[in-house]
């Protein structure tokens, strides 16, 4: 049976698993350059599907909700890079034409970043086993390295096997959601909620990016600006 | 006891990876031993059960922002050469906190929220999607690279006075400024990506739509937690609809 165009190829697959495995490391453990951020990682794996314009869209939704989240000390909080990686493929791949593929995709990365994050919790369950289960690990100083880098490769795998679990059944998702018949009621609503969902993300963002601190006249400023500039056609 | 900038430059590209083994006994507390070893096996070249005695406290629980553990690093190590071992401890006691609180205000809150977005905004406003994210990742990781080697230096030089220091630094004075700059354009982000998102403006014909949008997002704003939820709930609910109905 020949695989159908809305999922990937083994060769591009294999990218998206690669970039898993980055974004994946890159979020925590080495070197938090934000390759995780899902600005950048839906982009990447967006390109990688040939689009990575519908990859970037993908990822600024995501990234204004991934706003609201910042992790500090040990916060728990939902783990965007693989998430994005799925997503953003997921997206491009289904052509990103329509609202439906969208929805889909936003929902199955919001849920996978929530995946994600159970999985980081349970690493930093592994990584107490790893190097403080052994007893007078100070007394060899190469193990603590070694069991050091061992942590950090599991992360790097974690990453890996989410993107290669959910890259393809969330591209055939998506992909079959392009199928689904909606009635333009059904489309009308599915557009006011990506629009309220973009509202209330980027709300509850402002405040977090101001750490707690009021100003809201500043966010309402922005957001009048912007519908001037619309309505001026300065910005399509 | 010989350190040399090579011994300096290894431990301050371990700092990348300090969060490897993150753990919720000792939070970063393994990974700054990992990034501390190169110096601690130095200034305790020779001696076993001294530099025993050091990896063993230096793994011990630790807090501070990934991209000032250099910072912390280097201030332990330097006071580990000169100073007694009562002193370590009480300075890496009292160094646990303000290292992230400080980082996390100045990075998390601030810095990277402001990079994100104005590439979000620079793709809204025609730049490539490549180059857009291309311009997030340079213009931030030009501060968080400057921001682990200054920390690292300065961390190194001050040594026991790492408060003092720290307290005079821009550091402190910086953090906070940008807050005000962040509301204003995600709030600029928040139409421009929602039309795009659904390829049309959001306002002709849809004023109901645009109130209700300006509504929530001020409720979210007034309480963050509840607007993240609404977030799910409004996504999960497009499926549901599309199903039932």
């Amino acid at each position: 049976m020949p695989v159908p165009e809305i999922v990937a190829d083994p060769g591009e697959w294999l990218v998206l698993v690669l970039l898993g495995a980055l974004t994946g490391l890159d979020s925590v453990s080495w070197p938090q350059v934000m390759t995780s951020r899902p600005l950048v990682a839906a982009t990447l794996a967006g390109w990688v599907m040939g689009s990575p314009s519908a990859g970037f869209l993908c990822g600024a939704a995501l990234e204004l909700m991934a706003m609201l989240y910042a992790p500090y000390g040990a916060a728990r909080y939902p783990e965007t890079g693989p998430a994005s990686v799925v997503a953003g493929s997921a997206y491009a791949a289904a052509g990103a034409s329509t609202v439906a593929p969208l929805a889909t995709a936003l929902l199955l990365g919001w849920a996978l970043a929530r995946v994600g994050g159970w999985s980081v919790q349970l690493q930093r369950r592994v990584n107490e086993r790893l190097l403080l289960g052994p007893s007078d690990l100070a007394s060899r100083p190469r193990r603590v390295e070694a069991r050091h880098l061992l942590a950090m490769a599991v992360d790097g795998v974690r990453g890996a096997l989410l993107v290669g679990a959910f890259a393809v059944p969330a591209m055939l998702i998506t992909g079959l959601s392009t199928l689904g018949v909606w009635a333009p009621a059904q489309t009308a609503y599915a557009l006011a909620a990506i629009v309220l969902t973009i509202a209330v993300a980027s709300g509850a963002a402002a405040r977090r990016a101001a750490h707690g601190v009021q100003g809201w006249p500043f966010f309402i400023g922005g957001a009048v600006l912007a519908l001037v500039l619309l309505r001026l056609g300065a910005v399509q | 006891m010989n350190i040399r900038r090579r011994d300096l430059t290894a431990a301050w590209l371990r700092t990348f990876a300090v969060q490897g083994s993150w753990n919720y006994r000792t939070l970063v507390g393994t990974g700054i031993g990992f990034v501390s070893l190169p110096l601690l096996r130095k200034i305790y070249a020779g001696d076993a059960e001294a530099l025993r005695a050091a990896v063993e406290r230096s793994l011990k629980p630790f807090n501070c922002h990934p991209y000032l553990s250099g910072m912390a690093a280097a201030a332990l190590a330097r006071v580990e050469m000169e100073e007694d071992l009562e002193t370590v401890e009480r300075f890496r006691i009292a160094l646990r906190g303000p290292l992230g609180r400080l980082g996390d205000q100045l990075v998390w809150a601030e810095w990277r929220p402001f990079c994100a977005v104005v590439g979000l905004l620079l793709f809204l406003f025609g730049v490539g999607p490549l180059l857009a994210a291309a311009v997030f990742l340079v213009a931030y990781n030009l501060g968080h690279v400057w921001l682990r080697w200054w920390g690292f230096q300065v961390g190194w030089k001050a040594g026991l006075q790492l408060g003092k220091v720290l307290q005079a630094s821009w550091l402190s004075v910086a953090a906070g400024k940008l807050r005000v700059v962040n509301q204003f354009l995600i709030g600029m982000a928040g139409p421009l990506l929602a039309t795009r998102l659904i390829g049309g403006p959001v306002y002709a014909a849809l004023w109901p739509l645009m109130v209700a949008g300006g509504s929530l997002a001020l409720y979210a704003y007034r309480w963050p937690t509840r607007g993240r939820r609404l977030a799910g709930v409004f996504l999960l609910s497009i499926p549901l609809i599309w199903w039932l109905t």
